[in-house]
């Protein structure tokens, strides 16, 4: 059937965008540890997060243009449209934090360093959750809430040691500068579940307003 | 042919533009159908309900009384300026209504008038918003239960929904044509310009057009009018107002689709609680039922005195 096959092919583009920006956390994820733990391979890994996020952006490009072309109508192309911006605008963020181990080697005040590597391992929980919630979108939307539940309440941790780290970070004897630019990196570190939360959001309205 | 067959077809393309919303409308405005497949389905289905089953309508309309092509070209054109009028004060007002007050009017003058078919037909008017409302409130839940059982998934859920829309877009169309054929063709198949199959055409055919021609206009308005439905409940709305339009077609009954679809949203918003209508919507529905009869008999009287 033509309908139930052109709604399967997006459901296909998009599983394959989420997968690969999956991929492009845990990459981030890795070279972070990495980087933290002054491993060599650290900017080596930063750089294969830039590739995974290309290559989502290639696929986000490939249902875009099945959009334009036609495919799907009405609400369901604009929320499969948000999803997908929205799913991008992680990828991106994973990879401007990849740049910035790159080009800036970034120097993390030792102390800090368990909870930059904490928020990293809420984040990819988070990811995980969300993940399973697009999934269940596809699959069984009566099950998307349960998992969109726990990335609120990751997303509520997440910003708890954040505002922590910012806190100790400030105690420091470390000139301005210096707190500064650390703060970014853990605000931008952070903001990755703040777009987790929103694109948990946008999958709860797309389920609520499909219920009867 | 009769020159005064034009006011008929003027009707007939009234009643098109204005009543076809009722078919495909929620559809479109929930933007479930593309607007060119939704207005060429609605021609074409308007057109097979017309022809396939008109004919109980017409017989209604025989039994209020005996037309001549003059009293005929009176009640044809007496609604198409009350619609006209009524349009674009912005009040949904019945077509049916309107013929039945002009050949009530007429039949007045002519002290022919048959109150029990009047009767039956004011009961009509009455009870069609009620039944289309049962209809949405068992069907939203009914329905509701088996989609939230049977179609898990997002895509499953728009494909079927989607198609869902499709069907039940050409068989409100079908409703539409058969319900509502006699209102055109009706007093021109009594006065015997026409003969019932060739009267069934011609009503078909002109509100075919009227879809194909002005519809689209009028159904940029009918998203305004109720306030946002989601697309399941646009979709048991428009279930709603067909089966009740075709079961009064299998009545031979000719009632308003607008008013049937206004009591499927209502039933809607009865489930969820939730007010799905303007209130002042309900208010001009309900001065529609007694002005627009009387205004049309008035106006019937006038023209049927001044027109030689």
């Amino acid at each position: 059937m033509f309908l139930w096959g052109q709604g399967k092919r997006i459901e296909g583009l998009v599983q394959r965008h989420l997968s690969l920006v999956v991929s492009t956390l845990k990459a981030f994820e890795e070279a972070l540890t990495a980087y933290l733990n002054q491993a060599p391979e650290a900017q080596a890994l930063a750089r294969k997060v830039h590739e995974h996020e290309s290559r989502a952006d290639d696929v986000r490009r490939e249902v875009i243009q099945e959009l334009l072309q036609g495919a799907l109508m009405g609400t369901y192309r604009a929320d499969v449209l948000r999803l997908v911006e929205r799913l991008d605008r992680l990828a991106n963020t994973a990879d401007t934090l990849a740049r910035t181990i790159l080009l800036q080697s970034i120097r993390i005040p030792a102390p800090l360093k368990p909870q930059l590597l904490a928020i990293a391992d809420k984040t990819m929980l988070l990811l995980q959750q969300l993940e399973s919630a697009i999934r269940m979108m596809f699959e069984k939307m009566a099950e998307v809430m349960q998992h969109t539940h726990r990335v609120e309440k990751l997303e509520g941790e997440i910003d708890r040691i954040e505002q922590e780290a910012i806190r100790q970070l400030f105690a420091m004897d470390l000139d301005l500068a210096q707190k500064l630019w650390v703060r970014d990196f853990i605000t931008q570190l952070a903001q990755v579940s703040d777009l987790g939360e929103d694109l948990s959001d946008l999958i709860e309205i797309i389920v609520a307003r499909r219920h009867a | 042919m009769d020159i005064r067959l034009l006011a008929g077809a003027l009707l007939g393309w009234t009643l098109g533009a204005n009543d076809s919303v009722n078919a495909f409308g929620l559809a479109i405005t929930t933007q479930m159908v593309r607007v060119y497949t939704a207005l060429g389905l609605t021609a074409v289905f308007v057109t097979a309900g017309a022809v396939l089953q008109g004919l109980d309508g017409i017989h209604t309309y025989s039994a209020l009384g005996q037309q001549t092509a003059h009293t005929a070209f009176i009640i044809a054109l007496v609604p198409g300026l009350i619609i006209l009028l009524t349009t674009t004060l912005g009040l949904p007002v019945s077509t049916t209504q309107a013929v039945v007050g002009a050949m009530t009017g007429l039949s007045l003058l002519q002290g022919s008038t048959h109150w029990p078919v009047l009767l039956k037909l004011g009961a009509a008017w009455m009870l069609a918003p009620l039944g289309a409302l049962a209809f949405s409130f068992l069907l939203y839940l009914t329905l509701g239960l088996a989609f939230a059982r049977w179609v898990s998934g997002l895509s499953a859920y728009e494909t079927y929904l989607k198609l869902g829309f499709v069907i039940v877009g050409c068989y409100s169309a079908y409703a539409l044509g058969a319900n509502n054929v006699a209102n055109v063709a009706g007093v021109w198949v009594q006065s015997g310009a026409l003969a019932p199959i060739a009267g069934l055409w011609f009503g078909g055919l002109t509100i075919a057009l009227g879809v194909l021609t002005y519809s689209r206009r009028v159904m940029a308005t009918v998203g305004s009018r109720l306030t946002e439905l989601d697309p399941f409940s646009a979709f048991i709305s428009m279930l709603s107002s067909a089966l009740t339009l075709h079961l009064y077609a299998a009545l031979g009954i000719p009632v308003s689709a607008s008013q049937a679809m206004v009591g499927a949203v209502i039933g809607i918003g009865m489930v969820k609680g939730m007010h799905t209508l303007q209130g002042e919507t309900v208010f001009k529905i309900l001065f529609a039922w007694f002005v627009v009869p009387v205004l049309a008999a008035l106006l019937a009287m006038g023209l049927f005195r001044l027109l030689p």
